[in-house]
């Protein structure tokens, strides 16, 4: 529990550099979020009013400050353009960014973690050096290359899949998912790579450990050694990316999302900063850096479960 | 993608359009001759953009945003198809002598989605408040004022004389609005029109529904009963969603989409090819050096290849422009605009050198690949002639930005999409130019008497020979002085399924043949499946 | 169930329990070969204790490995391995599967390395006992309970749900001997039990050791660096330097007459009681040679007190000095044992 706490505290520096940051640098860009309501046609007291309207016409700080003050309330505001409130935004668009994340961790873990196993059982074997050219591959395809590949052979020749949208989950949980599989595959993609040659090279360190001679020397076959003794001790690199990863995708992943035309807090966040629409992008900052804050949480709590010294030495703490 | 931001220009150009553009259909039968219309049904749109509203005196609706604003509204008028103002919530106009005064009157029995019926006091309001709105104010300027004259009959005052009056009404500023709109913040999310569907759910980057309005006072309008409108920003995947067959229908500006269009045969495709269009060009800021210059001007438009840049950058989709008016469009003229011609822009460039030494010039483009592309190609030709290009990319909403405040030497541009050219007033009159730093709405800060003269003329003329001729002046004075250097007619396209019907357009009031798609927007009212 | 075993249930008289046979054991690494075991034999009977001996890298620990098939992918191992009369060098690791555990069970070096730190100690015998005998979870569990207990962990319900940190070094080491016994091994290598523990549990463990293979009538394996823990607790002593055997014969018949100037040195670096304990291979003056250089010359030649020319020129083969005794050397010590002459006694076994 006080672990827990901790964490939690932790989040509070975190969010307050994060979002002071962002608040600062969308300020210090060029461009007007009033011209861009107002458009060139625009006179001067009109803008002047807008400013005024918006509390623009503050400083940086001053703003900083009361947009802290509305945070402590529970306010996000809304959208300068459409005047939407940021946390119903965010709530639209949050369950297809985090299904999207989620299927395509799925994907991506259901594909490495065999792979990975395999190519460890025989270092530079020949699945090793396959994987290995494989994964590489993938690192390499941009995956814009890979979504453009992908809708081609399933949506337009196939006809199995469609090739952009979202249908909410609660709509319609299997065209939920057949709107999400070939978004999540493309994302999924890199992520195999990587986790294949984490876990495979973890993996490999971990068979040379004693441990595995010893269970090699009680006569387990070699299934048994590689899932029941090998795997959970190669998983901390894996789980620290996937860690990363998560944090990473709650901000959304913007290529994807808008190759897909998906409403996720990536579409969200990109076209609010090109907009200069800083109250959504205030809300998507504090969305992923408590994303971010969390992940490493899960990731902090998931250690322990994967080794019980861990446990023991924060049992102590 | 160029310039989608600036939608005010959409605005003015958003209403109808003339004439239709040209149809194929897949198979032997063409979709027009399939019978009466069949009623009922949904039909699933892809549009290229997500849109910040539908409140007129709100948001600035680009061409994705205004089939909404179609679907949700109607207008006092509308253009048909040869570009003329009909009366649509409106049943007729009287002026006053001299076109100072215009007697709308409204259509009876018309309710609003809300169930507020359509009177004068509504058409007062709903034109105060675009009157006075930010947004659309400055488009109004000629207007001093709107009296009730009787319950269906409204006056309104200019302060100068005005025959285009309804063909103002014809754009979006003609667009009638519920009373209940104006008192409400959030009306932009929540719009009360008359129009033949109404907003059910809007998930905004997802997904937007429109209801059909079983009250709607055009009887047997609209087809569908319900339409879902989700932008797919992605030309690419637009394309690949029709084809897919997630969605029924698109629209694209796209030349590589359109390119691909061409060649499909299980589609239908209605390109825009008459009619006026927006013109991409390279606006020259002609308040300050190196622009300031005329014959540096020339020489850019001299060593431009304008058909290289339509056939590599654009998929060799559009066509080359001459001027701020399509072929298509009645009010196109030739106008003497220098064809390209390497030798002498060559020996202009070699005058400048002499005089004010090497010929560096900035081009500013937004950050997307495409135009970029035509930088690039730009940036080629001119090297060609002696002109060293350097390519500035600047994020779209500084851009609008750089041009109104003239902080910029040459800036690609898309504009000049308008029905009536009135609607360009502001854009090249030289009442509306301000030295760099000031916000200008002419852009290119070039000052012509004789445009500013063509203006009042067309402004104030009812008679369409001799407007017709006060723009011909405009666009022969662009040509020789050359603020613009024009590339290309953007072309629009839609593309459908084959069973989907009206494409090319609806029908009036009176059952004549109503305007086609324009600029990338079009009516959904009577739209069907069979 | 009991996996069907592929040995004979009672063994033929006078078989040994295991007989190795020019054995050697090759590492293709990147820029070379690596040599760890060189033509090795030996036999071992039922109910015997073989001692290994050598300084560390002198590939004592491959050979326990070698006989097991416990070798990483990149090694080869020709020569022959007779288990119980069956030849078992091309047996495939599915093979051998049946072997280990049942069969052969090893004690490792260091237990806080060769116990799954992510396993209850429980969990790590019954997992074989399920396997290899098919008992039920239930079952397994008060067998691994039994077989903690007898091995001497104290609390062993509570201690067959610790994970290996919560345990002592000695406890551990006692754990993974209790992991070995689980199957009833008839042969049972002990690799350094003791080396990784404190002075006081070392006797205590190799004790342990001992009872339990008078008990079980196990042949074991004991691997030592240290001549005085092997001494007073095997039957015959190998003695290997460089992967090879440089001298080779029965406990007692050794310490009466050890002709190897190796052997003597390592004798004479056996930790005594009165003198502080400490690295023991410093005593040896020099370093043994690179497993992967081939030179024809005696390996010891660059650390032997007494190396002559021949030494550098020729390696001496494996001659015998009497019935049973081989020694490694051209000019081999002979007589009584230098003046450091250690303070075990050779003849303490029962």
């Amino acid at each position: 529990m006080r672990f827990v706490r901790r964490q939690l505290l932790h989040l509070v520096p975190v969010l307050f550099v994060v979002t002071f940051l962002s608040f600062l640098l969308i300020n210090l860009l060029p461009g007007d979020p009033v011209i861009t309501i107002l458009g060139p046609g625009a006179t001067q007291e009109h803008v002047t009013a807008l400013r005024k309207e918006l509390a623009l016409d503050e400083p940086i700080p001053v703003r900083y400050v009361h947009w802290l003050k509305r945070i402590a309330t529970g306010h996000l505001g809304q959208s300068y353009v459409n005047r939407q409130p940021v946390l119903e935004a965010i709530r639209q668009r949050l369950p297809t960014t985090l299904e999207l994340m989620i299927l395509a961790e799925a994907f991506a873990l259901a594909l490495a973690i065999p792979m990975g196993i395999l190519a460890a059982r025989r270092p530079n074997g020949i699945f090793d050096r396959v994987t290995t050219t494989t994964a590489f591959g993938l690192l390499a395809v941009p995956n814009f290359m890979l979504a453009v590949v992908l809708v081609y052979v399933f949506a337009l020749h196939w006809h199995l899949l469609p090739a952009e949208g979202y249908t909410a989950l609660t709509q319609n949980p299997f065209e939920n998912l057949r709107h999400l599989v070939l978004p999540a595959v493309t994302l999924a993609a890199a992520d195999v790579a990587v986790y294949v040659r984490l876990l495979r090279s973890e993996m490999v360190t971990t068979l040379q450990q004693d441990f595995i001679t010893l269970a090699r020397a009680k006569g387990l076959p070699d299934r048994r050694i590689l899932l029941r003794h090998a795997f959970r001790p190669s998983t901390f690199s894996l789980v620290t990316v996937i860690g990363l990863n998560l944090g990473r995708l709650i901000g959304g992943a913007f290529i994807v999302e808008y190759i897909f035309a998906l409403p996720g807090i990536g579409t969200l966040t990109v076209s609010s900063i090109f907009n200069r629409d800083y109250l959504v992008v205030q809300g998507t900052v504090v969305l992923i850096a408590v994303g971010y804050v969390l992940a490493n949480f899960l990731v902090d709590v998931s250690y322990s479960f994967l080794d019980p010294r861990i446990k023991d030495v924060r049992a102590l703490t | 993608m160029l310039l989608t931001l600036l939608l005010l220009v959409a605005l003015v150009t958003a209403a109808c359009s003339s004439g239709g553009g040209s149809t194929r259909g897949a198979g032997s039968t063409t979709p027009t001759s399939a019978g009466p219309p069949k009623s009922g049904g949904r039909l699933v749109i892809g549009v290229e953009a997500e849109s910040d509203g539908f409140d007129l005196t709100k948001n600035r609706p680009a061409a994705s945003g205004t089939v909404v604003f179609r679907a949700i509204y109607d207008q006092l008028y509308v253009f048909d198809k040869y570009d003329k103002p009909q009366p649509s919530l409106a049943t007729g106009a009287e002026h006053n002598a001299d076109f100072t005064e215009w007697t709308i009157h409204v259509r009876a029995g018309v309710t609003f989605q809300d169930g507020t019926p359509l009177d004068a006091a509504a058409v007062q309001g709903n034109i105060q408040a675009i009157k006075s709105s930010a947004l659309t104010g400055p488009l109004l300027n000629p207007i001093v004022g709107v009296d009730v004259v009787d319950p269906l009959s409204v006056r309104v005052r200019l302060n100068s004389a005005l025959p285009a009056f309804p063909s103002y009404m014809a754009t979006a500023l003609g667009t009638i609005q519920a009373p209940a709109m104006r008192k409400d913040p959030d009306s932009g999310r929540h719009p009360i029109g008359t129009g033949p569907y109404r907003l059910k759910s809007w998930t905004p980057g997802s997904s937007l529904v429109l209801a059909r309005n079983p009250n709607y006072w055009r009887k047997g309008l609209p087809y569908f009963d319900e339409i879902e409108i989700r932008p797919i920003p992605d030309a690419h995947s637009r394309l690949s969603a029709l084809r897919a067959g997630d969605v029924d229908m698109i629209h694209t500006s796209d030349g590589q989409s359109i390119a691909d269009l061409r060649k499909e045969t299980s589609l239908q495709v209605q390109e825009e090819k008459t009619g006026e269009t927006e013109e991409g060009f390279v606006m020259l800021n002609t308040g300050k050096p190196p622009f300031d210059d005329i014959r540096l001007r020339k020489a850019l438009a001299l060593a431009t290849n304008p058909q290289q840049v339509i056939d590599i950058a654009g998929a060799g989709v559009g066509t080359t422009a001459d001027g701020p008016w399509a072929p298509g469009s009645p009010w196109y003229t030739p106008t003497g605009y220098p064809k390209m011609d390497v030798a002498q822009a060559r020996s202009l460039v070699q005058q400048i050198k002499a005089e004010k030494g090497a010929v560096n010039i900035e081009l500013k483009a937004t950050a997307d690949p495409a135009t970029l592309q035509v930088a690039q190609l730009l940036k080629d030709q001119w090297s060609q002639v002696g002109i060293t290009t350097s390519i500035k990319q600047v994020e779209q909403s500084q851009y609008i930005l750089d041009a109104l405040k003239g902080d910029y030497q040459g800036i690609l541009w898309r504009q000049f999409g308008a029905r009536d050219p009135d609607l360009e007033y502001p854009w090249w009159n030289s009442k509306y130019a301000a030295p760099e730093g000031a916000l200008a709405l002419n852009f290119a800060r070039h000052a012509s008497k004789q445009i500013d003269d063509a203006q009042e003329q067309g402004r104030h003329s009812d008679d369409p020979a001799v407007r017709k001729a006060a723009y011909a002046t405009v666009g022969r004075v662009l040509a020789e002085d050359l603020p613009y250097v024009w590339l290309s007619h953007t072309v629009w396209a839609l593309a459908a399924k084959p069973d989907i019907h009206g494409l090319g357009g609806g029908t009036e009031v009176d059952g004549s043949a109503a305007t086609g798609p324009d600029n990338g927007s079009f009516s959904v009212a009577e739209l069907w499946r069979g | 169930m009991k996996r069907a075993s592929p040995f004979p249930d009672v063994d033929p008289a006078g078989v040994p329990l295991l007989e190795v046979e020019g054995l050697s054991t090759r590492f293709r690494v990147p820029g070379g070969v690596v040599r760890a075991v060189e033509d090795v034999s030996f036999t071992l009977h039922a109910g015997r204790t073989l001692g290994i001996v050598g300084e560390s890298g002198s590939g004592k620990t491959v050979l326990a490995r070698s006989v097991m098939g416990l070798l990483p992918h990149n090694a080869d191992r020709p020569g022959t391995i007779r288990y119980r009369g069956v030849d078992i060098t091309g047996w495939s690791t599915r093979q051998l599967v049946g072997v280990r555990g049942p069969e052969m069970a090893m004690v490792f070096q260091d237990p806080m390395t060769s116990l799954n730190p992510y396993m209850r100690i429980g969990r790590q015998i019954t997992e074989s006992l399920r396997w290899h005998m098919g008992l039920t979870k239930a079952a397994a569990a008060s067998r691994a309970v039994a077989l903690l207990d007898e091995v001497g962990i104290p609390s062993a319900r509570l201690r067959a749900d610790s994970y290996p940190h919560q345990l002592s070094g000695g406890m551990r080491q006692r754990a993974t001997i209790a992991i070995a016994l689980a199957c009833s091994p008839r042969l049972l290598f002990a690799d350094e039990p003791t080396t990784a523990l404190d002075v006081t549990v070392q006797a205590q463990i190799l004790d342990l050791l001992a009872a339990e293979q008078r008990e079980r009538e196990m042949g074991m394996v004991l691997v030592s660096h240290d001549l005085g823990v092997v001494a007073g607790r095997s039957d015959d002593i190998v003695v290997m330097y460089a992967g090879r055997v440089v001298e080779h014969a029965p406990t007692r018949t050794l310490f009466a007459g050890l002709r190897m100037p190796y052997t003597q040195a390592l004798l004479a670096a056996v930790p005594r009681l009165d003198r502080p304990s400490h690295s023991r291979a410093a005593v040896i003056p020099g370093r043994p040679p690179d497993p992967t250089a081939i030179d024809p010359a005696c390996r010891f030649a660059p650390r032997c007190p007494y190396v002559q020319a021949r030494c550098q020129a020729e390696e001496p083969p494996l001659v015998e000095a009497e019935p049973g005794h081989r020694y490694r050397c051209w000019y081999p010590v002979a007589g009584p044992l230098p003046r450091s002459a250690p303070a075990v006694s050779p003849a303490r076994r029962g």
